[in-house]
């Protein structure tokens, strides 16, 4: 999901943004992306997304 | 004598209201004195009724006033992300704003119960920021010392509380936004369990993890708040943690909390052993994931709340929050479900240990270091220097993914400035974190 995403999002942000906004929301993207990517290695497979307030099994 | 507001517990003025000793009137006329004192220092309040507080406080203190209200006469203030009936809201911005007729649910249940609503207290631009700063207000300044941060989002009423310019505070919560500037003003937060305090009249940010909530002095204070805001008693806690068993999330202090809040913490646990708790260290797996499933979610959450303001107005965003919403509006769904569905592995995985450990709360840290200096953009944990906002999360945030309460106490001192422990429990079990927050505060951890 990370690689792809990245290449769509640094592109829509160079798009949309100019000047010292676009570099700040670039570098945010990219701790984001990053937290993307440690998401991704999860065992995720199967697991039904939260929706809710969580009930402790 | 003048009244000294700073020492004034919410359980001591109600004993003194009940017994006549102190009137509802020389209560709030003592905190407005207070707020004329300190509120250009401190921008604890951005709004105060006046005039009303001293109405609310007469009708508490008419002999028609119903003596058993259980915050009968309380200077209380209001997080400015929460309506009050004739009080704007502004969110700590300056380019939105409403003018609400009524109170929130959650206002509205504090002012049956008896309490003066004096004013709103400042607030990070619509909640989101966790350090405290208002660019367009000016930034809440610690009473400890006004050259440092006071923790955010619910930085006004942290303050006032701290400073005595309320007795009480109302806030909200989503990654740590009572609990933060609890821990860096030595004052408690209290998260209720998700869903358990109405939201209505509360701006939103993420509502996977919003809740409104009490700061005050001490636990007690936040119980009897907690009591009334969620509409029902907590069951009275039991003065002793004995027989409790609770685990200290020792991955969060040795690597990622400064030493001596490593060291508070770690006295804290102490503390509740010589009570008769059993305090073991546990790791639960993949702990460390938690503050980006967290952010994953807040950012496509928040830019869902805001959507309809932000496209005709992002210019007046302050810098770091038009950032941080340009960011969540990009995010694909794809990113946002798989957030999702890590949070539910992260939840799974606790619960897990909780069970497999017998425990009824965890014990952690609520901040990994003391406040930092408003200019500050790191912070040195060890050998690492951590960006500010960051390092406040780390904390929290991972106790929000939860669901369940969770309360910042004070732990100690260092170098004049306070810091907090943090207890977490299972949904539903306010009572349990509210007897080991209890036992805390009656034992003289702050060193």
């Amino acid at each position: 999901m990370a690689e792809d995403l990245a290449e769509r999002l640094l592109f829509a942000v160079a798009r949309e943004l100019e000047g010292e906004r676009r570099n700040a929301v670039l570098n945010l993207l990219r701790e984001v992306l990053a937290d993307l990517e440690v998401i991704d290695r999860l065992p995720l497979e199967g697991v039904e997304p939260q929706a809710g307030p969580p009930q402790w099994p | 004598m003048a009244l000294d507001t700073a020492e004034l517990t919410v359980a001591r003025a109600r004993a003194e209201i009940d017994s006549g000793a102190l009137s509802p009137v020389e209560l709030t006329d003592a905190v407005l004195d207070r707020i004329t004192e300190r509120n250009r220092e401190l921008n604890a309040y951005l709004y105060v009724d006046e005039e009303g507080a001293r109405a609310q406080a007469r009708a508490a203190e008419a002999a028609d006033a119903a003596p058993e209200l259980p915050l009968r006469g309380i200077p209380i203030c209001v997080k400015d992300i929460i309506d009050v009936a004739d009080m704007p809201t502004t969110a700590g911005a300056d380019h939105w704003r409403r003018d609400p007729a009524t109170d929130a649910a959650s206002v509205a249940r504090l002012r049956a119960a008896g309490a003066v609503i004096v004013g709103k207290g400042n607030t990070n631009e619509f909640a989101y920021g966790i350090d405290g700063h208002n660019p367009h207000w000016g930034d809440a300044c610690n009473p400890h010392d006004p050259a440092r941060i006071t923790g955010g989002s619910t930085s006004g009423p942290a303050t006032a509380v701290a400073g005595g310019l309320a007795l009480a505070g109302l806030g909200t919560d989503t990654g740590g936004s009572l609990r933060v500037p609890a821990s860096l003003c030595g004052v408690t937060g209290f998260r209720p369990t998700l869903g358990s305090v109405p939201l209505d009249g509360v701006v939103a940010l993420a509502w996977s993890f919003d809740v409104a909530g009490p700061i005050a002095r001490t636990a007690e204070d936040c119980g009897a708040l907690l009591d009334v805001l969620q509409g029902r008693p907590v069951a009275q806690p039991d003065p002793s943690p004995a027989g409790l068993r609770i685990g200290l999330l020792a991955e969060l202090l040795a690597d990622h909390s400064e030493p001596h809040v490593a060291e508070g913490v770690e006295r804290a646990a102490e503390t509740l052993r010589g009570h008769g708790a059993q305090v073991v260290e546990v790791r639960p797996r993949d702990l460390h994931l938690a503050p980006a499933v967290f952010r994953t979610i807040q950012l496509v959450e928040a830019s869902r709340a805001h959507s309809k303001w932000f496209n005709r107005q992002r210019e007046r965003y302050a810098p770091r929050v038009r950032d941080l919403l340009e960011c969540g509006r990009l995010l694909p769904a794809d990113a946002y479900v798989a957030a999702q569905q890590a949070r539910r592995l992260l939840v799974e995985e606790i619960a897990d240990t909780v069970r497999k450990h017998r425990l009824d709360a965890l014990l952690a840290p609520a901040t990994p270091v003391t406040a930092p200096r408003r200019d500050a953009a790191t912070v040195t944990i060890g050998d690492r220097e951590v960006p500010v906002r960051a390092a406040l999360l780390s904390m929290t945030a991972p106790i929000s993914l939860l669901g369940g309460p969770a309360a910042a106490v004070p732990a100690g001192m260092h170098d004049g400035m306070p810091f907090g422990a943090q207890i977490a429990a299972r949904p539903g079990a306010e009572a349990t974190v509210l007897r080991i927050a209890t036992a805390l505060q009656g034992a003289d951890v702050v060193g």
